[in-house]
């Protein structure tokens, strides 16, 4: 029962052409593993090759505390701001003349 | 960078922005802005402005020319129309900038180094100090993805509320 499900699950796949297009998700699979899943494996390994717990060193430092919180405030306020200007700027470029909207979205 | 460094000639003491109050007879004395937590933040906008504006501006220019007509006809202003057609009609893909912006922020590193100074230091920066300065680079890894996990969390909570990656995928 459960293989003709199987079956019938490729039939309906191939059919709609999705198992066609499969390929079309191994260009960003491996993008995403080169550029990301590789890099991260390599700090994974730097943070465990020290003699002590890297990440509980870090976590106890006052000074990366800190840091967190100011770059969460930071992040915060820039984006509220952020959202705001770019709602006006956005309003803006929609209904302003043809060289407003050029200069505007230029300078942006 | 270019715009952070074009932010920071304006910011330093005597800069563009104190010759402009200077020519405006507005102020005599150096401006004290350059290094400050003040600093960072019209330079952080400048910066990721192009994330904000162009989902919301996507939004807008797919509003209905209908709902505005009609909100028109019935006698709305221009305030009550963006209360009550545009903002309803935008407010996801300003959520959706919103969570693009904060995320892309929590990575900041050049405009807080040369903004914000020593003081001001995001996590990026103290991470650069630990693997360049301290010479604890698995100290300076450890807290690079603390910050990719933290910044992943935030991601995925912030996706499980506002639905963010539906309105981009």
């Amino acid at each position: 029962m459960a293989v003709e499900e199987a079956v019938a699950g490729r039939r309906a796949r191939t059919a709609d052409g999705a198992g066609e297009r499969r390929w079309l998700l191994w260009p960003p699979l491996a993008f995403f593993v080169l550029l990301l899943g590789v890099p991260v494996a390599a700090l994974v390994r730097q943070a465990l090759s020290g003699e002590g717990n890297a990440f509980a060193e870090s976590i106890r430092m006052t000074v990366f505390v800190d840091a967190v919180g100011r770059t969460l405030l930071l992040a915060a306020v820039a984006t509220a701001a952020t959202v705001l200007v770019g709602t006006c700027y956005a309003l803006a470029v929609a209904v302003g003349p043809a060289w407003v909207k050029a200069l505007l979205m230029g300078a942006c | 960078m270019v715009r952070t460094i074009g932010w920071m000639l304006l910011e330093l003491p005597t800069g563009a922005l104190f010759w402009l109050l200077e020519k405006a007879h507005l102020r005599t004395e150096p401006i004290d802005i350059y290094q400050t937590t003040g600093a960072m933040y019209p330079a952080m906008i400048a910066v990721m402005l192009p994330f904000a504006v162009l989902p919301i501006l996507a939004a807008i220019l797919g509003l209905d020319r209908e709902q505005l007509n009609a909100a028109t006809v019935f006698g709305a202003g221009p305030v009550l129309t963006f209360g009550a057609v545009v903002l309803p009609a935008i407010r996801q893909a300003m959520i959706s900038a919103g969570v693009l912006v904060f995320v892309m922020s929590l990575g900041f590193y050049v405009t807080p180094l040369l903004l914000g100074g020593p003081s001001n230091m995001t996590v990026s920066g103290i991470i650069n100090g630990q693997l360049n300065n301290a010479n604890r680079a698995d100290v300076g890894a450890a807290m690079s993805l603390l910050l990719v996990g933290g910044t992943v969390a935030i991601y995925l909570v912030a996706d499980r509320l506002f639905k963010v990656s539906e309105r981009w995928g």
